[in-house]
C-alpha cells in the first residue's frame, strides 16, 4: 500500500516536470532591427530663387516665362508647385504648361500642376516649364503695385 | 539685332540658375513595418548647396502612397513621430523615429523646405505595422497549454488509482472465494 503511495507521486512528479518545463519555455528574443531603406536612392533637385513677371496690367497676364528645374538625384521625381498664400490678391492665379504647343500644352492651375523629371544617366537632368500670371480675375486693384512679391515652392517627390 | 536677341535669352535663362537652391535626402524612402506602439528610428541624410535653415514638416494619408501632395491631408496623425524641425549646416544626418499608433497602412512625407521656401524635397514614409504575434501571446499559448498537460495528467492517475482499486477488488473476492 505504502509502496503504491511512492508510485503514484513519482508519476505525478514526473509527470509535472514537463509542465514545469514548459512554464519556462519562453525564450525571450532580443534583436535591434533597422527600417528596410533603399540607401543608394537619392532625391535631389536644383530650383531657380527668382523669376521676377516683369509688369501685369489690371485684368491682363504676363508674358510667359520658361522656368528650368534640374534633376540632379537618382530617382525620377514629381515636382509640384506650391502657393505660399493660394487666396493672394495677386498671385491666386498663376498658370502652368509644360509645352506650349502639341500634346502637353494643356493648362493647369497652381493646385493641380506636376511634372515629371526622370532619373539623370549623368549627373542631372534638366526639364522646363511654362509659367505665367493671370490677373484678368484680380479685382480691386486701385493704385499701383511694386515689388510684390509671393513665394512659390516646387515640392520634389520620388515619382511611384 | 537677332543674335542681340538670342544672346538676352540665353543669358536670362542662364541668370535662373545663378541663384538656385539645390536640397538632396538620402534615401528618398523609408518603410517601417514594426508592430504597433513599438518605435524604430532611421537616420537619413540631408544636403544642401547653401548654409540655409532648412525646415520639416510631415503629412499623412490613408494606404498606398501617390504623387499628389494635396492627397496628404489627414488631420490626425496616424503615426507618433519624432524628429528635428529645423535643421541648418550643409551636410547633416538626422533621425526619425516613428511609432505607428493604429493598425491601418499610412503613407506620409516629410517635406524638407528651403528658408527661401522655393525649393523642397519629399522623403517618403510608409508605415505597414506588423501583425506577429508578440511574445506574450506566445506565452499564454504555452500557459494554456500547460493547464491542459495538467488537467491530462490528474487524469491518468485517477484512472491509474481507479485501476488499482479494481485490481485490490478482484484479488481480495478471489481470496474469500478460495477461503
Amino acid at each position: 500500500m505504502r509502496g503504491e503511495v511512492i508510485l503514484q507521486t513519482a508519476i505525478l512528479f514526473l509527470l509535472l516536470i514537463p509542465i514545469a518545463f514548459a512554464q519556462n519555455n519562453v525564450m525571450t528574443l532580443e534583436v535591434d532591427v533597422t527600417a528596410k531603406t533603399e540607401a543608394t536612392e537619392t532625391i535631389s533637385i536644383e530650383v531657380p530663387n527668382y523669376l521676377h513677371l516683369g509688369t501685369v496690367d489690371e485684368g491682363s497676364s504676363s508674358d510667359k516665362f520658361q522656368v528650368y528645374v534640374n534633376n540632379s538625384g537618382n530617382v525620377d521625381v514629381i515636382i509640384s508647385p506650391l502657393l505660399e498664400d493660394p487666396n493672394d490678391a495677386i498671385f491666386k492665379n498663376p498658370y502652368f504648361q509644360s509645352r506650349q504647343s502639341g500634346n502637353n500644352s494643356q493648362v493647369f492651375g497652381v493646385s493641380s500642376y506636376s511634372f515629371e523629371i526622370a532619373k539623370p544617366t549623368a549627373t542631372k537632368r534638366s526639364e522646363y516649364f511654362w509659367m505665367w500670371l493671370d490677373l484678368g480675375g484680380a479685382q480691386d486693384i486701385d493704385e499701383d503695385i511694386s515689388g510684390r512679391k509671393i513665394n512659390v515652392t516646387f515640392v520634389a517627390l520620388k515619382k511611384v | 539685332m537677332k543674335n542681340i536677341i538670342s544672346g538676352i535669352i540665353i543669358i536670362s535663362i542662364l541668370l535662373q540658375f545663378i541663384y538656385a537652391t539645390t536640397i538632396e535626402v538620402s534615401p528618398s524612402q523609408i518603410v517601417f513595418n514594426q508592430k504597433i506602439n513599438e518605435e524604430r528610428c532611421v537616420q537619413v541624410t540631408i544636403r544642401q548647396d547653401q548654409k540655409q535653415n532648412l525646415t520639416l514638416q510631415d503629412v499623412w494619408k490613408n494606404e498606398e502612397a501617390s504623387n499628389e501632395l494635396s492627397e496628404y491631408n489627414l488631420i490626425d496623425k496616424p503615426v507618433k513621430i519624432t524628429y528635428n524641425p529645423q535643421i541648418s549646416g550643409q551636410e547633416s544626418d538626422q533621425k526619425i523615429c516613428i511609432t505607428p499608433k493604429k493598425e491601418n497602412n499610412f503613407s506620409g512625407i516629410i517635406l524638407i523646405t528651403s528658408e527661401t521656401k522655393n525649393a523642397a524635397v519629399g522623403l517618403r514614409i510608409e508605415v505597414k505595422p506588423s501583425l506577429k504575434e508578440s511574445v506574450n501571446d506566445n506565452k499564454s499559448m504555452l500557459l494554456n497549454g500547460s493547464i491542459t498537460m495538467l488537467l491530462t495528467n490528474i487524469l491518468i492517475i485517477l484512472l491509474l488509482k481507479i485501476t488499482t482499486k479494481q485490481q485490490k477488488k478482484n484479488s481480495f473476492e478471489r481470496n474469500e472465494k478460495r477461503t
